[in-house]
């Protein structure tokens, strides 16, 4: 795996040490998403896990949202 | 007695939000979350025969980046377009670009993708396309730079686990090879002007390589045009409804 960019590796990859998400599975109206557990019952979708491809451009499915679990 | 009667009103109002999701609440909530999230409400329901896709940030790719990147998650972006080449409603694909680069594999493989789509595609390039925000600037029908805009031409170099003996010069010849092939295919660029590019001395602080900014990149013959999105909606307009312009001009 290469990472092609003009800025400095060390900045981008500045804290990856210590940074270890705690990824859960929940469902939503019929969608699996991948969450990232952000404490306070709220949750970040890192990933949609659907076979349909019209999912993905749903608004309310992209990584970013927060959710409540 | 009294107490209670006065309280139940009060429990009410702050209990009522959480409870009875429905389709409503469910619209609201994703207004609030706009406006903390991007500052700004949904703009009006409009029925568009194009979509877009925005590049920003760090292309992530196969490792997942710390909070501090803003990343383009591939493994979003390949079913988007998937569903773009799928839905009938769907007539052409603005990709608009401001990306600093990030992993060649996930970058490659959005490019590819939007190359071999089959419905009419332009590319913008905003800020900056650098890196493996290249391939994906020249992989669209037709690439448009803004004129502030700009595009860093640098060599690949070493990450990840490589160990340090000779073949890994070759290795890594190889990765810039699929970089350098998938871009003077798709561009007016020779390889040799590209090569040039890659490898000039003076104009990064850290770095070789060269900075293109927007009437640059179109010289080089990297870019097809320079212009915004007036220029990139109406190619599109042109390129969707076979050749001729729809209802006046708004650029």
């Amino acid at each position: 795996m290469i990472i092609y960019t003009p800025i400095p590796l060390e900045l981008v990859l500045e804290g990856n040490s210590d940074f270890s998400p705690e990824y859960q599975e929940v469902e939503r109206g019929g969608f699996k998403l991948l969450v990232e557990n952000l404490g306070n019952q709220r949750g970040k979708v890192v990933r949609l896990l659907s076979s349909n491809p019209q999912d993905y451009l749903n608004p309310l499915l992209q990584p970013g949202e927060i959710i409540k679990l | 007695m009294r107490l209670q009667y006065r309280r139940r009103p009060f429990f009410r109002k702050t209990r009522k939000p959480p409870s009875g999701p429905s389709v409503k609440e469910n619209q609201s909530s994703s207004t609030n979350q706009n406006i903390q999230q991007l500052g700004q409400i949904n703009v009006p329901d409009l029925e568009s025969n194009l979509h877009c896709i925005s590049i920003v940030g760090q292309i992530e790719g196969h490792l997942v980046l710390p909070p501090q990147n803003k990343t383009t998650k591939y493994e979003h972006v390949i079913p988007q377009l998937v569903a773009v080449e799928q839905n009938p409603n769907i007539e052409g694909l603005m990709v608009i670009l401001n990306t600093v680069g990030g992993d060649v594999e996930a970058g490659l493989a959005i490019a590819e993708l939007i190359d071999s789509l089959s419905k009419p595609t332009v590319s913008l390039v905003l800020g900056g396309g650098h890196s493996i925000g290249a391939p994906i600037a020249v992989s669209a029908d037709y690439s448009i730079i803004a004129p502030t805009a700009t595009m860093t031409i640098h060599p690949i170099r070493l990450t990840g686990l490589v160990v340090g003996v000779p073949q890994t010069y070759e290795y890594l010849d190889k990765m810039q090879d699929r970089v350098i092939n998938f871009v003077t295919s798709h561009s007016k660029v020779t390889e040799d002007k590209l090569r040039e590019l890659m490898f000039r001395t003076g104009q990064l602080a850290r770095d070789i390589g060269a900075v293109l900014v927007g009437h640059d990149a179109v010289d080089e013959g990297l870019i097809d045009e320079a212009g915004g999105l007036g220029t990139a909606t109406a190619k599109l307009r042109e390129m969707t409804s076979g050749g001729k312009p729809e209802e006046g001009e708004d650029a």
